[in-house]
């Protein structure tokens, strides 16, 4: 207690020498004191949410190079719901859309919808709503943290301001700000990944439930929110459930406080369905759909487990399983949360739990399990929900390193460690820039299908020459990028469009669109045809084409100016 | 309070005991002698017979061997044994066994020494409690008995850091006793001499307890810079050693460096640049950054689950098949420990700096994560998680007044601690040399046996090269007179390892086996080779088996 208190008066020494080597500024503040303060703390987040957009949204259309098949589907669908109100097998406003034979939720189309009809379509304007999404997320994980903290219960003990201070606008503005620069939410927010968008509602949902303790209407609202996040997100039945299980948990206590018997009895109604919707999903998952999926046995989830937790995931690899999820030669975190994450830890752990804890160590435990318990590679969007709890938990470990650094009495000393923090995380956060801006549009090119944009800018403009094109078919689905970058139209494609399923069941593949035929062929290829154009990978169309009458007509080469993607060849 | 204290002592002696047999039962047989500890048993022989060891070198501090230049520490404790007991693979053995039960009795009295000051930094009222947890722990660690078992020069290293640790604690708590520091810097440069890795672990380990420590040592300075003193003239036998050069060959095979993967990526970021908005990134993309990365990489590797509950260690000779480096029951305790840490910090300082700092050597070579290097990790996790078991203990017993669940809870720990111990005992006893064939030299005894009898009737012996370093068995088993060999033969240049070997002494020569040359060049000669490079059709007049029923050799009469 003693030595607390020292603590406290050295500290108040330390502020007031700080204060008064700036009395001149401080006098011009006193002036404006109330204004300035208010302008100051939106400023803060002001300024954090320009940054988070600014990451979010530059390049957005050529960073991540290309497009999935995935994302061009989401967008030629958006465009088909545009102008014919169907999608593009004709289905009149579905609410389950089928994309290449798998059924999801497709509420992602409809948000696409006002930017595609007002900015055109194109890779921008499919990507805008999940980009869109990551910036409101980071408002929303500011006002949650105000929420979850105001009452300062984070603090027990002495690494956090007493108080009368403004800790919690402090935390809030910092978790903003770590949200706002994380590898993993950045990554997620920069593509059409409809697991983004759901994470933004179910933090949209937090909120509320949170603010329902003083505005009860604000519950429905809530469940609401959770709700919509199953129409967006196929997975949502597993992470959603998850989120609300913790919430459940933690807050169980203050619910019955707070609410009348009925109300208790409706949300635990509630509660109780959307569990029997996840177990449902679990058993739907793990027999019928997924017979490439399983339910993992207890050695295979630990060793998941620990791989999920492991640096290499979150710090030096990301997920070496299935490149298109990870940044080149960068893990999930910031370098620098190598340190702030168990500092964070031992700060969480360190002090009493209150609900608020709880809530985000379940968070943190739970959100991995559908990456875990499944046994297919889909890791890093099934676990995404995981990257708030990471981002808060590092946020503690970066306040608490603050305070301890303030807590330092020699002024030079002071400012060397701020130096030293500052360089820490500017360092750390220019790696990861770098590594995603500069180095993975050239080295994960590949893995973001780069190079359809250019085979079908190349194909479209001498298509008419010949009399058939014939494309290599794949699981990369080229129709859609046809569609796609030709914006074909819609109501010609849903009249002609025939899908062939594939002969294991499952994927669906279209065959042919206007003349060219999208067909799997073994080099050397005979078309047995004049005016053929023959089109696929320098695998599928072999260097020696001119030995088996071909000439060639150009090739596509990967942003590294070295790699082909793809060579387009011409019977002789 | 007597009867009590007494009960503790047998409690001791117990697990001692329970250390000495894991240790020494079948020391001699199981498993098979390996080439590095007949590498010591026979450098110390020859040193015994003539004063040189088996390249010629008199009294070393490093030993050539295969051009690796073991440090000598072992060697020497080794020394005695072989001159009471002769060469054999027991006498090779026993002292790292002996030091290993040592190591257990260490830990007790180090748990004891941090927390004999600070009881109101733990959850137990007790250390004595949770300094029995530890050592109990420690004798029955997989990797601790793993390397207690055999010629391994870090097990001795580990047990001399950790009375050095011991030690520098007590001088601290008594006012920087100048006896206890002097006999701290001393063990802990005896480990220098007797394993690569704690010479950057030992260091990092004083430097350490010396800041967390540092109001006493300000305060008495004087001591110190005493023991300091005392530190830097006993090191400089081994500094003088180190350079010559020649032993740093091994380092740099081993090391960071060795891995030319990492330039490579430099030059492939360096080239994705081009044409980008940042052209020159040399700034970024260095060997510093690269190279830094790699390393904190590897480091976290030893902490990774996979590692130290599910898989272990990646080469085979290191480890147990079908387990962690620590015991899967060890999740839940060091889980609990570092909680319970977290919570009361004060006293832990030591035992965390020691977790962090372990690895750190093992992290400067390419292969992470590395069981061998990294064995003094095994100290530091052990008190955790005893202190986990001990802290959820009480933990428990708070929440549950009811005896019965707390009786059952109690009834699962024990229950959970003895199914993993049984089975490490199953995977140690029966599938290790079944799964692993290669992970010691099986057979070579059994082949020696059968050359001794044989041998007189052929002019040659040729022998394949295939498992590890088969001239040195051959030496130790034959017991093959020293000056002899000194005189007459030479050490092959170095492979891309570092490694050397001898191709040929007396009528025996080593190398890979192309069977129809070999038939050739040798009338009357005797060809030994693996199952593989001895053609099916030929008339093998002897098939050798190593003891865990692998065939490993046969003979061909030519």
């Amino acid at each position: 207690m003693v030595e607390h208190q020292t603590f406290q008066i050295a500290n108040s020494i330390g502020k007031n020498k700080v204060l008064c080597q700036c009395s001149d500024t401080l006098t011009y503040v006193d002036m404006h004191t109330k204004i300035g303060k208010i302008i100051k703390g939106n400023w803060l987040i002001i300024g954090v949410l320009i940054f988070a957009a600014v990451l979010r949204l530059w390049k957005l259309g050529s960073i991540p190079p290309g497009l999935t098949p995935d994302e061009a589907s989401l967008g030629y669908n958006t465009y088909s719901i545009l102008k014919t109100g169907r999608d593009e097998h004709g289905q009149l406003l579905p609410i389950i859309f089928e994309f290449f034979g798998d059924h999801k939720p497709g509420l992602y189309v409809y948000l696409a919808v006002p930017f595609v009809a007002f900015l055109g379509l194109s890779e921008f304007t499919v990507r805008l709503p999940s980009a869109i999404a990551g910036v409101v997320a980071v408002v929303l994980i500011y006002l949650i943290v105000q929420q979850l903290f105001q009452n300062n219960k984070l603090e027990n003990g002495k690494y956090l301001e007493k108080q009368g201070s403004v800790p919690q606008e402090k935390m809030a503005v910092l978790t903003a700000a770590m949200l706002a620069i994380s590898p993993w939410h950045i990554h997620f927010s920069r593509g059409v990944w409809e697991a983004n968008v759901s994470l933004t509602l179910t933090l949209a949902g937090i909120l509320l439930f949170l603010k329902a303790f003083k505005k009860p209407s604000f519950g429905y609202f809530s469940l609401i929110l959770f709700a919509l996040t199953f129409l967006v997100y196929q997975g949502a039945m597993f992470s959603t459930p998850i989120i609300i299980f913790a919430l459940v948990i933690s807050y169980n206590k203050s619910f019955r406080q707070r609410f009348s018997l009925r109300k208790v009895f409706l949300f635990r109604f509630f509660v109780f369905g959307v569990l029997i919707m996840f177990l449902v999903g679990l058993i739907i998952f793990s027999n019928n759909i997924g017979k490439t999926m399983h339910l993992n046995n207890f050695y295979e989830i630990l060793r998941q487990w620990f791989a999920f937790f492991s640096a290499r995931f979150l710090f030096f690899e990301g997920d070496w399983q299935d490149q298109i999820y990870s940044i080149p030669n960068h893990g999930m975190m910031l370098l620098a949360d190598l340190l702030l994450l168990p500092l964070g830890l031992y700060v969480l752990i360190k002090n009493k739990l209150s609900k608020e804890k709880l809530f985000i160590i379940l968070w943190l435990i739970l959100a991995p399990l559908p990456a875990i318990l499944l046994s297919d590679q889909n890791w890093t969007v099934r676990s995404y929900n995981t990257v708030i709890p990471l981002v808060l938990i590092s946020s503690f470990g970066f306040l608490y390193l603050l305070n301890v650094i303030s807590k330092i009495k020699r002024p030079v000393l002071l400012v060397t460690y701020y130096l030293v923090l500052f360089t820490f995380m500017t360092g750390a956060s220019i790696y990861f820039l770098d590594a995603y801006f500069i180095h993975l549009p050239k080295h994960n090119a590949k893995y973001w299908f780069y190079g359809y944009k250019q085979v079908v800018e190349a194909v479209g403009s001498i298509q008419n020459n010949y009399d058939k094109v014939v494309f290599q078919q794949s699981d990369d689905q080229p129709y859609i990028y046809f569609l796609f970058y030709q914006k074909y139209d819609p109501k010609k494609f849903q009249e002609q469009s025939d899908f062939v399923r594939s002969e294991e069941g499952g994927v669906s593949y279209v065959q042919k669109l206007d003349n060219i035929h999208f067909q799997k062929f073994s080099w050397p290829y005979a078309t047995g045809e004049k005016r053929t154009l023959l089109v696929g990978s320098p695998v599928a169309v072999s260097a020696d084409y001119s030995k088996n009458s071909y000439n060639l007509v150009s090739e596509i080469k990967y942003p590294d100016n070295f790699m082909t993607a793809f060579r387009l060849v011409e019977t002789k | 309070m007597n009867n009590e204290l007494r009960i503790k002592k047998i409690i001791v002696i117990l697990i001692l005991l329970l250390a000495a047999f894991l240790r020494l039962y079948r020391l001699g047989d199981y498993p098979a002698l390996n080439a590095d500890e007949a590498a010591i048993g026979y450098n110390a022989y020859s040193l015994l017979e003539t004063g040189h060891d088996e390249h010629g070198n008199s009294w070393p501090i490093h030993f050539q061997s295969f051009n690796d230049y073991k440090p000598g520490a072992y060697f020497y404790l080794v020394l005695p044994f072989i001159k009471f007991f002769g060469l054999n693979e027991w006498a090779v053995r026993i002292p790292g066994a002996l030091i290993g039960i040592a190591t257990v009795y260490v830990v007790y009295l180090l748990v004891n020494e941090i927390f004999a000051k600070q009881k109101k930094q733990l959850f137990v009222a007790n250390p004595r409690m949770l300094a029995l947890t530890a050592s109990f722990f420690l004798a029955i660690s997989p990797w601790h008995i793993h390397f207690s078992r055999g010629g391994w020069e870090v097990n001795l290293s580990t047990f001399f850091i950790t009375i050095g640790v011991l030690l520098f604690l007590r001088s601290v708590r008594k006012v920087l006793s100048i006896k206890y520091l002097v006999l701290s810097i001393l063990f802990f440069i005896l480990s220098l001499y007797t394993y690569h890795a704690a010479r950057i672990i030992a260091p990092l380990l004083v430097f350490g307890l010396s800041m967390i420590h540092r109001n006493q040592i300000k305060q008495n300075l004087k001591r110190f810079v005493i023991a300091g003193l005392i530190g830097t003239i006993l090191l400089i036998p081994l500094g003088l050693d180190l350079m010559k050069g020649t032993v740093f060959s091994r380092a740099a095979g081993v090391g960071l460096f060795a891995d030319t993967g990492t330039i490579e990526r430099i030059n492939e970021q360096r080239y994705e640049h081009q044409g980008t908005i940042w052209t020159n990134s040399r700034i970024l993309h260095n060997k510093l950054v690269n190279y830094g990365l790699l390393f904190l990489n590897n480091w976290t590797k030893h902490y990774h689950g996979e590692f130290l509950f599910l898989s272990g260690d990646d080469i085979q000779r290191n480890k147990v098949p079908e387990m962690g480096q620590m015991y899967l029951f060890d999740i839940i305790f060091i889980l609990a420990g570092l909680v319970a840490i977290a919570k009361k910090f004060g006293a832990w300082k030591a035992v965390l700096l020691w977790l962090i700092v372990a690895p750190v050597a093992a992290a400067l070579t390419f292969q992470s994560p590395h069981a061998l290097r990294a064995q003094n990790m095994v100290i530091p996790l052990v008190i955790i998680s005893g202190y986990g078991l001990i802290s959820l203990s009480s933990y428990l017993h708070k929440i549950f007044p009811d005896k019965k669940l707390l009786g059952l809870i109690f009834t699962i720990f024990i229950l959970a601690i003895s199914w993993n111990f049984s089975q490490y005992l199953l995977a140690y006893w029966q599938h290790m040399p079944k799964k692993y064939p290669f992970s010691s030299q099986y057979g070579v005894k059994e082949l020696v046996e059968y050359v001794e009898v044989v041998g007189d009737n052929y002019e040659r012996i040729v022998v394949t090269d295939r498992y590890d370093q088969p001239y040195i068995l051959f030496l130790f088993y034959l017991k093959y007179p020293p000056e002899r060999f000194q005189a007459n033969h030479e050490l092959s240049v170095a492979d891309e390892y570092g490694f050397s070997t001898v191709r040929k002494f007396d009528k025996f020569e080593f190398r890979s086996i192309d069977f129809e040359n070999e038939k050739q060049d040798n009338p009357n000669g005797l060809i030994i080779g693996t199952d593989a490079e001895i053609p099916n059709e030929t008339h093998v007049v002897k098939e050798i088996y190593g003891t865990n029923g692998y065939k490993y050799f046969q003979i061909v009469a030519n």
